[in-house]
């Protein structure tokens, strides 16, 4: 069920509290961005700030415990479904752990490729998809999501996977407009354009907000359309210590700091309590890494080595009247 | 062959199995990789014996050649940063379905003797209290499996590591034996072809389809290597001492990977 119509020329640029207190309701099934980039961190902060609950967590791959991680750590998060999930350097989602060990947590796995197939599922309006993985292994036994099929023409075995009903998708974009156009590059972000179709609202977080206009000069980098978005926030440095193409590399030295952390529960709520709920916004956060580590840290993570495109596109056009008065006579 | 012999060599443990993985691709094959150990395999093969070998990241990221800067992560830079086409994951993971992926590289906590693999949890998961750890998950593994053509483990050789039954499964290999992946819907001419471990490299028999023990690498005893196996290993009749690396494989090699950015912690320079 959506929480608003769709008018075009709405403006949706507003704060990231507001974001996510319109459009992120206790229960809902939240499709969370990224994969080791792109993964929308600052919104779950907010999500976490505004104490949101029983939340389910949907993701093909996430790669830091400053997200679903730390939303399971809050008690935000009553089950997570997803294809991979830790934090790499720890090799494991910490938290997530705990709360599954103490029975806080319901996890459901899936492989990339099944979870990709039901996001796509989803995103085409469907209830299963089919996959060619996840046969024969254990995911079959425990995800009751996941069951056989045939296919119906030529016999095939195939896994079919629940296509999940998602509510609100979160994702972080290079830049969007104000109107809700998110564009982003490299990678598609692996499974963001299809999570983000899938969802009912979307909101897109992004480092720079940018004129209509801009998008309009370069519609094919558009992965997410103006009518699917519920909010738009300009969030510089909303991924770290995720990366984002363009922008800055992945801060694999914080996300080993905040990992190690999170691996003990007593340095975790120190963490969470000098990191999340000690900084009000992310711009505070930044500020504080920036006192705390030195300007240099920050300065090094930007993109050093820049590629541009060397021929420009044309997204130009003709239009029909020249054909005006023009016909070919057939000579017989 | 004792620790003395182990001191001379000029090459570290880590070099040997990257190099092993690396005659694995044969020429002209398309790898399929995540990161670390099968980008330098990869890379390595590219410079010796299989300069039209190519490589699609699991992220979607496709390049002829070798990364422009080493990827990290599986959506790191390097996979798309000067590559040749940067698409999603639903592109590598439909690659892998079409069956146009010839070599792939899994890794993970446990495999058994018919190269089924466990990279998901420690435990049971069906008592959570039990639970040691819960490792990150099938990610690519399961569909590397299921549909790669040949796929090779990657594993440090332990007894916790290679044992007689995984605590979960969720890469399959040759399941429960022949037959086995017919039965269960998966592609039959697919599937595991070796385990390439820290002592040697294991093959699986056509019949049986059971690992066994077919080459050591310099140094390593046969008694060593079982002795640290969960199972009963069969041995091939003769097995083999694996060429150590070639001074243009180990040049190909380090030029790869100067930082030595993807060498295990204790062998970085």
């Amino acid at each position: 069920m959506r929480l608003r119509a769709p008018f075009p020329e709405e403006d949706k640029v507003m704060t990231l509290e507001e974001a996510i207190k319109r459009f992120v309701r206790d229960g809902d099934v939240v499709y969370v961005g990224g994969f080791q980039y792109c993964i929308p961190t600052e919104a779950c902060f907010e999500i976490v700030r505004q104490k949101k609950r029983n939340l389910t967590c949907w993701m093909v791959a996430n790669d830091t415990v400053l997200s679903t991680d730390l939303l399971v750590a809050m008690g935000c998060c009553k089950e997570i479904h997803y294809g991979w999930f830790a934090s790499w350097p720890v090799r494991r989602p910490p938290a997530t752990i705990r709360a599954f060990k103490e029975g806080r947590l319901k996890i459901y796995h899936y492989s990339n490729y099944t979870a990709m197939m039901a996001l796509m599922g989803a995103y085409f309006g469907w209830t299963f998809a089919p996959s060619l993985s996840d046969f024969a292994s254990d995911m079959m036994k425990h995800n009751p999501n996941l069951k056989y099929m045939e296919c119906p023409f030529t016999g095939k075995r195939y896994v079919a996977v629940r296509c999940p009903e998602i509510d609100v998708a979160i994702i972080h974009c290079q830049r969007a407009d104000k109107y809700g156009n998110g564009q982003k590059w490299m990678s598609r972000t692996v499974s963001d354009e299809w999570g983000a179709g899938a969802a009912k609202r979307v909101i897109i977080t992004c480092e720079e907000l940018v004129p209509n206009e801009v998008i309009r000069h370069d519609p094919d980098r558009t992965l997410i359309p103006f009518w699917k978005t519920c909010a738009v926030v300009e969030v510089p440095w909303g991924a770290h210590p995720t990366g984002m193409y363009g922008y800055y590399l992945r801060d694999q030295p914080f996300e080993t700091y905040a990992a190690r952390h999170f691996m003990r529960e007593d340095l975790m709520w120190k963490f969470i309590e000098e990191w999340v709920l000690g900084c009000s916004d992310r711009q505070e956060y930044i500020k504080h890494y920036v006192e705390k580590f030195g300007y240099e840290a920050l300065e090094r993570l930007r993109i050093k080595h820049h590629i541009y495109p060397i021929m420009p596109v044309d997204y130009g056009f003709t239009g029909w009247e020249v054909f005006k008065g023009v016909e070919y006579p057939v000579e017989e | 062959m004792s620790g003395e012999k182990k001191h001379e060599r000029d090459y570290t443990l880590f070099e040997m199995m990257v190099i092993a993985a690396a005659r694995e691709i044969k020429d002209g094959e398309v790898v399929f990789a995540g990161i670390g150990l099968p980008v330098l395999a990869t890379a390595v093969a590219q410079k010796t014996h299989a300069p039209n070998a190519c490589i699609i990241f699991e992220s979607g990221g496709m390049k002829r050649g070798t990364p422009i800067t080493l990827p990290v992560t599986v959506d790191d830079f390097g996979c798309f940063s000067g590559a040749d086409a940067a698409l999603g994951m639903y592109a590598s993971m439909a690659a892998l379905g079409r069956g146009e992926v010839d070599v792939t590289f899994i890794g993970g906590a446990q495999v058994d003797k018919y190269g089924n693999v466990n990279s998901t949890i420690i435990g049971d998961f069906t008592r959570p209290e039990t639970v040691k750890v819960i490792l990150p998950g099938s990610g690519g593994a399961c569909p590397m499996g299921c549909l790669g053509k040949r796929t090779i483990i990657i594993m440090p050789h332990e007894k916790r590591r290679l044992v007689e039954k995984l605590d979960y499964l969720t890469t399959p290999g040759w399941l429960w034996g022949p037959g086995a992946r017919e039965e269960v819907g998966l592609p039959p001419d697919r599937g595991p072809s070796c385990i390439i471990t820290t002592m040697g490299l294991l093959r699986f028999d056509p019949k049986t389809k059971e690992a066994y023990l077919e080459g050591v690498f310099e140094g390593v005893s046969v008694e060593e290597v079982k002795a640290n196996t969960g199972w009963d290993l069969k041995v091939a009749p003769k097995v083999k001492v694996i060429p150590p690396p070639t001074e243009e494989e180990l040049k190909a090699l380090r030029e790869t990977d100067p930082a030595r950015i993807y060498y295990p912690p204790g062998e970085r320079r």
